[in-house]
């Protein structure tokens, strides 16, 4: 290699440091709050349980159809952390596999509102003005208008009660406000003299959006995601409350509480192992977006 | 050094002070070694480049230093009141009734939910609470505040939010809300930067006279070389959290002696002579990592001595009323 | 007193601005920014063009630029309209030519993107043949011509200081090799350490490059020692226009004076060459509704009868010097 051709060799290997020096501060940053590490670690804890659930429970036969008279309304012992429920099973189990499935909703519905919401967003405040804005955001305010929960609870009234209609319902509620979110950062920014200067360089309007508004206010997109989460887990819990999600026997922990409630107070534990669950999950979601949100303040 | 007889003629006295902002990973050290003093009725001026420690220097004094700042060491006396040791009430009234300061930057220092109106009359209410003025009074004080500061139609700006303002106009409030409080002592970071130079004039005679007018002291920082020539007596420079010359203003200006100076006033854009090509060379400082003997040596046109790299300058005292901390003139 | 600039007379025009207005249709009424302004900017000059906050410098410099399209009036850049093209309009080779440096270096660079980063955005679309090792080299190139070095390629603009910050926007600016560059009030967020180093280093550059300096500002030190002629403008409109040394050795229009007068000096022998202290009565009109007559007569501490009637145009009242005070022209 020629002296030249090492130098700039040399200069690509910095580049790359540079970038790994940087990810290690926000890492550093986000270690800094107690609080964050926990809702990091927690997270990580239940979202390894939930993947391997098969491995993690002591019974996970019981997830699925099964009953066993015998073992019902065993309280909690060493065998049944949770005790059992009306029909057998080990409430602790179920739990895990619960987590699952909000995992599962969650990670649906986020891979698609995060991606089509930014995007809106990202149109809508960039062309600021124009048709597409105007058409975008009344879009928005027209799902917006109505109460998400009535939202959610139409759809699957309409569609058939199941897991997966659940998801479309709680993406359709959801979508607009990300999009206003993003909307409002991209308007604010998109006036800025550093976007001027790559319109006056002849960057593209999709290559302005993506490369020099969009990580500027990746930030506060992520933290919501994260916060938002736990509300994705209610809503969905509410959902198959009122029976117009899963459906037993899936082990969905908002089923789980409707079935349970009504051996309340006289088995009384039954209810605590979903309501904990949810809890926890909760929790962990808010401490990993306050510790997010902490990390991207911090630049 | 100085002594520690407190003279009847001197407000404020900054004795070996240290500041010094602390974030996770670093340490910086903005002021090391800062001493300065104003005399009653006396027009200081502070320059140096951005980032010097200057606003740092006038907020310390204040004590309104950001989270993350913290005075080490040294000492400020308030004529005699020892700022940094004094109880919070004593230290209330003299910011609120001796001192009062003109912010850089004027968006910033104006609270966007109040009205001018609410600024003005609480800063009025503070440094007017012993005698008890009336509510209408107070108003009436306040417009007399804007004219003064040529604000036009101050009926309306009075009720106006800041937001609805031009820079201009909100650079005078502030300056209105300064001299409203500063009774003894008033402190201006770079007072006219964003005004037009039209306005700029008109309000710089007008400090200069209401200054002359109440007797009061001033400590003006400005980067821009005129304006101290204009409204001071005497200036200190600062480079890198020192002082390293300290004159009256028109034997700094007539013969700057430490190099800096000299290379700042060279390399400042004139009328009369074409830009130099002189250059400052090195690197900008890099406050956490400050170069050891004499902060300013890497940059230095005479700072390769031995001297320069090893040992700090200490005062030199060249003529009665100037000091320079420069190893070309002794140690 | 020295003449630092030689005028630099090129019959070659690059840009002609034609009875150019804009207008901006606010709640409160009409604002005219811009109202019936005529220039020309010659070639390898740097032409200033100097006022106050609301004078329709910045204007101008937004229609010039295409962030705004005209009202009416044209602006022809190398014989082509230009003036009804807003920028995201504009085909990639205008695009290139003419280019901008703004004025605040904290929003002009992209917070999220390393020096490397944002220039290398310039290299890729302007020269999309290099490699990856190429496109490197242009960047250190680009980054020699503005006085920076690699070190400064990994750096986040916050880790930058102002004057560097700057010296990037013009390092970016530079790499689409444009003809014409626009300055926005380059050095008005700059200490005076910074502020000198960029100018020389404007200097530097339009010598060995040939380029064409539109300057906005209203820092008459920095017009005094970079620019070869001066448009002076006041609520829309341009008063006076000369050479760099015709302003500051025998400024006539009133305007101009009190200008002159307001700037603090360094040093006795500015002070002398200067005008005398020109005071000004009254506030500053709105641009929404400007005075009858010549707009500056609301102001004008030598305002006659006519001032208030009727509107001076801009005339030549020595060669190459354009006045428009009725006080001065010869036509009253």
């Amino acid at each position: 290699m020629s002296h030249t051709q090492r130098k700039l060799s040399f200069i690509l290997e910095k580049e790359k440091e540079m970038k790994i020096e940087r990810l290690r501060r926000a890492w550093f940053r986000f270690k800094k709050s107690k609080l964050a590490l926990t809702g990091f670690l927690l997270f990580s804890t239940l979202l390894v349980m939930a993947i391997f659930a098969e491995f993690v429970t002591p019974y996970p036969k019981h997830a699925e159809t099964y009953v066993d008279f015998k073992a019902r309304f065993r309280p909690p012992d060493l065998n049944h952390l949770f005790g059992t429920d009306h029909l057998g099973r080990d409430i602790f189990t179920r739990v895990v596999f619960g987590f699952r499935l909000a995992f599962l909703m969650i990670g649906i519905v986020i891979s698609i509102v995060l991606p089509v919401g930014t995007v809106l967003g990202l149109l809508a405040g960039y062309y600021k003005g124009k048709w597409l804005d105007y058409s975008i955001m009344r879009a928005a305010d027209m799902f917006v208008s109505i109460p998400p929960l009535v939202l959610a609870l139409s759809i699957c009234a309409i569609l058939e009660p199941n897991i997966v209609n659940a998801m479309i319902a709680v993406t359709l509620m959801w979508w607009p406000w990300y999009t206003r979110m993003v909307y409002s950062m991209t308007s604010a920014l998109r006036d800025e003299p550093y976007v001027w200067a790559a319109r006056a360089l002849g960057v593209r309007d999709i290559n302005i959006m993506f490369r020099e508004i969009l990580p500027n206010i990746l930030g506060p997109i992520l933290t919501k995601a994260t916060l938002d989460a736990a509300w994705v887990i209610l809503i969905g819990a509410t959902i198959s409350f009122l029976g117009l999600g899963a459906q037993p026997p899936t082990p969905d922990l908002g089923t789980m509480i409707s079935e349970y409630m009504v051996y309340f107070p006289q088995y009384w534990w039954m209810i605590i192992g979903p309501t904990l669950g949810i809890a926890i999950l909760i929790m962990s979601f808010n401490l990993l977006g306050d510790g997010l949100r902490d990390v991207f303040a911090g630049e | 050094m100085s002594d520690l007889v407190f003279d009847a003629n001197r407000l404020l006295t900054v004795k070996n002070l240290y500041v010094k902002y602390k974030s996770y990973w670093y340490i910086y050290h903005v002021l090391n070694d800062i001493s300065i003093n104003v005399g009653l009725g006396e027009k200081i001026g502070i320059i140096g480049e951005s980032g010097a420690g200057k606003t740092t220097l006038l907020k310390s004094i204040l004590q309104v230093l950001p989270i993350n700042g913290k005075i080490t060491s040294g000492e400020i006396f308030y004529r005699d009141v020892n700022l940094l040791k004094c109880s919070k009430q004593i230290l209330l009234e003299i910011r609120r009734k001796r001192v009062g300061m003109i912010f850089q930057d004027p968006l910033a220092a104006l609270n966007p939910v109040f009205t001018i109106k609410d600024h003005l009359l609480e800063v009025l209410r503070y440094a007017n609470e012993t005698a008890n003025i009336d509510k209408s009074d107070l108003i009436n004080i306040a417009l007399d505040l804007l004219r003064d500061t040529l604000i036009p139609d101050p009926e309306r700006i009075l009720n106006s939010y800041p937001f609805q303002l031009s820079g201009g106009m909100r650079q005078r409030i502030v300056i209105a809300m300064a001299l409203a409080s500063a009774r003894e002592l008033l402190l201006a970071d770079e007072p006219t930067t964003n005004l037009d130079v039209t306005i700029q004039a008109q309000i710089l005679k007008l400090i200069g006279e209401l200054v002359e007018k109440r007797g009061l002291s001033m400590i003006l920082i400005s980067h821009a070389l005129g304006l101290i020539r204009k409204m001071t007596e005497r200036v200190y420079v600062m480079y890198g959290g020192n002082i390293i010359e300290e004159a009256p203003t028109f034997k700094l200006f007539n013969e700057p002696l430490h190099p800096y100076t000299q290379l700042l006033f060279k390399t400042a854009p004139k009328i009369l002579e074409p830009l130099s090509s002189v250059e400052l060379r090195g690197n900008p400082l890099d406050y956490r990592n400050l170069p050891n003997g004499c902060v300013f040596h890497p940059r230095c046109p005479y700072g390769d001595s031995e001297v320069c790299r090893k040992v700090k300058p200490h005062q030199v005292k060249v003529e009665k009323d100037r000091t320079v901390y420069c190893h070309i003139y002794g140690s | 007193m020295k003449e630092p600039y030689e005028m630099k007379r090129c019959d070659k025009t690059i840009l002609k601005v034609e009875h150019l207005k804009k207008y901006f249709n606010t709640q409160k009424g009409t604002v005219r920014a811009v109202d019936d302004i005529s220039f020309n900017v010659f070639k390898g000059e740097t032409l200033a063009i100097v006022g106050e906050s609301g004078s329709g410098k910045t204007t101008t410099a937004n229609v010039i630029l295409g962030r705004y399209t005209a009202t009416e009036g044209s602006v022809f850049y190398k014989s082509i309209e230009i003036g009804s093209i807003s920028l995201t309009m504009r085909p990639i080779w205008l695009r290139r030519e003419i280019q901008v440096v703004f004025q605040d270096p904290a929003t002009s660079l992209n917070p999220k993107k390393t020096v490397k980063d944002i220039i290398e955005t310039a290299i890729k679309i302007h020269y999309p043949q290099l490699n990856k090792y190429e496109r490197i080299e242009k960047m250190l190139e680009l980054l020699g011509y503005v006085g920076l070095t690699e070190d400064h390629l990994f750096k986040l603009p916050g880790e930058l200081g102002g004057g560097e910050r700057q010296l990037v926007a013009l390092a970016r600016a530079l790499a689409t090799n444009p003809t014409l560059l626009i300055l926005d009030e380059p050095t008005s967020s700059l200490d005076v350490s910074a502020q000198s180093r960029i100018l020389v280093t404007l200097l530097n550059i339009q010598k060995n490059k040939d380029l064409t300096y539109i300057l906005i500002t209203h820092d008459l030190a920095v017009v005094k020692n970079i620019s070869h002629r001066i448009n002076v403008m006041y609520l829309g409109k341009i008063v006076e226009t000369a050479t760099t040394y015709e302003i500051f050795t025998k400024a006539l229009h009133p305007y101009t004076q009190m200008l002159l007068s307001s700037i603090p000096t360094i040093s006795e022998e500015e002070s002398k060459i200067l005008p005398k202290r020109v005071e000004p009565r009254g506030e500053v009109p709105s641009a929404i509704n400007p005075p009858s007559g010549c707009r500056f007569s609301s102001r004008c501490p030598f305002a006659i009868d006519i001032c208030t009637k009727r509107e001076p145009l801009l005339e030549e009242v020595i060669t190459d010097h354009f006045v428009a005070c009725h006080l001065v022209n010869k036509n009253v």
